[in-house]
């Protein structure tokens, strides 16, 4: 018996690290998928001391690998002025807007290829909890393995939901109108200029600049009027936020509104998606001065309303333009000096002559 | 001396002749010119009195919801008579009182009835209020310091279309709101679809990444890893990876690249910021364009509209930025394929080891 028992003692590590060596290859040479669908944003009004209880959906777009995904809740702000979020991923300490402490969610999530899967997740709001915005981004993370020997770069991709909790009630609303006027974004569309004189072509975009100080994540809307020097009205923007974008806590956001824009439809023939190519197209704007008012209205029902107004104005006077008034000021001034020296002409010549 | 004394009369009259002749010229040639030039400079603005504070609350947002109330509360500004209050709701912002109003789509208030109100409380419907105008009157026009109005209706019926709409709200001396506002003021208020979930942005966001993508399908993605073969002081070493996104989400989506450059235990290889691959210079570096230097890349390609960012857009010129956004799109898009080339250069005094990095993207919506 005891003879039986030192030999499994001697031979069971050896089937386990045989197993191990079985198992070790097949795991080093399996694949993990990269590619996933995600719910790309949620949006909840949870009443303070409510709870609400949901899931989320995600996919695994590979047909031939298994999905693990590491699900992380991670805070975000903005990235620029523009809508683009960024993560906060090494900030330990949370933010004011931070929803960490009020969602639930499971750290990680096996997916089998071509396969969905619901992530349940549940967001409490504790009685006694302001009202406000509370946000944050549910992160998926796939991959993670580190370069093998013979590789260099390690390829991970991540997605994830970003979700906007509204908490209802009297919350601090406070934007602020930075800039508001004719703009010319850069190539990268993040930052631009804002000018009050246009000598080339004449601006494409009006834009205005707010900042949030408040503690909700505003979506302002209204309306811009564009006035020409006679006090006639050339454009009128009905949404001065076309998009229906949000402002978030302690952003500066920047709206652009353009005066001749053309949305064409395009078909993708492998698909049969249509695409809509949005382009801004130069304005047809005489030359001259223009005037364009900004009404914007922010806070939403159960809190106090605000409007901001502003004023701004450009001038558009392309050089053939200012040419072609120089030329007309040029004649008027020469017509008058003509007129002039017509009309005085006799008497100096008669009085030379006596 | 005649000649003499009568050459300045004869001069002075002749002068005021000419004189009368010029001003006119004068004052005909001004004309033109102010004609042509004062179009230009001139140009007025018109202000009105705000009223201080202002708020809606709706006790249903939901679009179409039936018997809604309609809680205002506001402070006026200007003390004086105050004979009534008109509360106007329009789908679209009326920058002057003259501008038309376009009533909400569904919105109806022709059965409201107030049911509360405190500051000044003698207000009663006018029998001119309908669909989207309420006008509530007093018996007669009397002398009020600033102060809180709230008035509350009951029996309104929401717009039948998600969106924002607006209310202006006047006080007038008159009691059936017939002559111009002392204050005005505008409240938004937004309609939704349910209770809880206000918005759930149309569910999908896909991508993919790997050293290889056929066509514009995830599933086709393959490979994690990237080999650059021994690095080298004589050539760039470079290769490729190709990522894959797309969207219904309406604010379009953002591809963040996130890790560090490479290394070996404390030895670190530079990361670009945007410059030419130099061989013998110690230098790691990515874009998305297609490049003659190294030969190695491809533009984006696919039926979608994103587009790379700067930094990562030129054609030659690699960078690595740590959170540095590598292309976005602001709207709806369908696929499009972005390939990321990868350069590493090292020099001569780059000390030796195994250099890796870990890289990754993240694909976010916009909002």
């Amino acid at each position: 018996m005891r003879r039986i028992r030192s030999r499994l003692v001697t031979i069971l590590p050896a089937f386990v690290l045989l197993g191990l060596a079985m198992v070790t290859p097949f795991c080093s040479v399996s694949a993990a998928s990269n590619s996933l669908g995600v719910n790309p944003r949620r949006d909840y009004i949870v009443k303070s001391g409510d709870k609400v209880t949901d899931t989320l959906n995600v996919s695994n777009l590979s047909k031939t690998d298994n999905l693990v995904i590491t699900i992380q809740l991670i805070d975000f702000g903005a990235k620029n002025e523009t809508g683009a979020p960024q993560l906060l991923l090494g900030q330990k300490e949370p933010t004011r807007w931070s929803l960490k402490p009020y969602l639930k969610v499971p750290s990680t999530l096996s997916i089998p290829a071509g396969k969905s899967a619901q992530v349940p997740f549940t967001i409490a709001i504790p009685a006694g909890v302001g009202a406000g915005s509370y946000y944050g981004a549910i992160k998926y993370s796939t991959g993670g393995v580190g370069a093998s020997s013979n590789e260099n770069v390690s390829l991970t991709s991540s997605s994830a939901t970003l979700m906007f909790i509204r908490v209802p009630g009297e919350a601090n609303d406070s934007l602020r109108l930075k800039s508001f006027g004719a703009f010319t974004p850069d190539t990268s569309g993040d930052n631009g200029t804002f000018g009050s004189f246009y000598g080339g072509s004449a601006p494409k975009y009006l834009a205005y600049r707010v900042t949030n100080n408040g503690n909700v994540a505003e979506q302002p809307t209204g309306s811009v009027a564009v006035k020409n020097m006679f006090g006639r009205q050339i454009k009128l923007f009905e949404k001065a936020n076309p998009g229906n974008n949000i402002v978030l806590i302690d952003q500066t956001r920047r709206f652009d509104l353009c005066f001749n824009q053309e949305a064409t439809t395009k078909t993708n023939p492998s698909t049969g998606n249509d695409a809509e190519m949005i382009k801004c197209n130069n304005p047809s704007l005489a030359p001259g001065r223009y005037t364009a008012q900004l009404a914007i209205v922010y806070g939403d029902s159960g809190s106090s309303s605000h409007e901001l107004r502003q004023v701004a104005s450009f001038w558009y006077l392309p050089i053939w333009f200012i040419a072609v008034v120089a030329a007309v000021i040029l004649l008027i001034v020469g017509v008058i000096w003509l007129a002039i020296r017509a009309f005085s002409g006799p008497r100096y010549s008669a009085n030379r002559r006596r | 001396m005649n000649t003499f004394l009568g050459r300045p009369r004869l001069d002075l009259s002749r002068s005021r002749e000419v004189g009368c002749g010029r001003g006119l010229l004068t004052v005909l040639g001004s004309v033109l010119l102010l004609s042509v030039v004062v179009p230009f400079v001139v140009f007025g603005n018109a202000g009105a009195a705000r009223l201080s504070f202002r708020q809606l609350q709706l006790s249903d947002s939901t679009i179409s919801a039936t018997g809604a109330k309609y809680d205002f509360r506001f402070n006026t500004n200007t003390s004086g008579p105050i004979g009534s209050v008109r509360i106007e709701v329009c789908a679209n912002y009326r920058h002057e009182s003259s501008d038309p109003c376009t009533p909400p789509v569904g919105f109806d208030a022709s059965a409201a009835a107030l049911t509360a109100q405190t500051g000044i409380t003698d207000f009663a419907l006018n029998p001119a209020s309908n669909d989207h105008l309420i006008i509530l009157s007093r018996p007669a026009s009397v002398a009020a310091t600033p102060q809180q109005l709230t008035l509350q209706f009951s029996n309104i019926t929401n717009p039948s279309i998600v969106g924002s709409n607006y209310a202006r709200i006047t006080t007038h001396i008159a009691t059936d709101a017939s002559d111009a506002e002392t204050d005005d003021g505008v409240v938004a208020f937004a309609t939704n679809e349910g209770i809880g979930i206000t918005t759930e942005v149309p569910p999908f966001l896909l991508f993919c990444t790997g050293v290889t993508i056929d066509g514009y399908n995830c599933r086709t993605s393959e490979g994690s890893f990237i080999n650059f073969g021994e690095l080298s002081s004589k050539v760039p070493r470079a290769a490729t990876s190709q990522l894959l996104a797309s969207t219904n989400a309406p604010y379009g989506y953002s591809v963040t690249l996130a890790g560090s450059t490479m290394t070996a235990g404390n030895n670190v290889i530079p990361a670009m910021t945007g410059n030419l691959s130099q061989t013998g210079i110690s230098q790691f570096g990515l874009n998305s364009r297609s490049n003659g230097l190294p030969f190695i890349g491809s533009d984006p390609e696919g039926p979608g509209l994103t587009t790379p960012s700067a930094g990562y857009n030129t054609p030659n010129l690699y960078k690595f930025g740590n959170g540095d956004i590598v292309a976005s799109s602001n709207d709806v898009d369908d696929y499009r394929k972005l390939t990321m080339s990868y350069i590493v250069n090292v020099g001569t005094d780059q000390p030796p080891g195994r250099y890796v990095a870990t890289i990754s993207y993240i694909c976010l919506a916009n909002f």
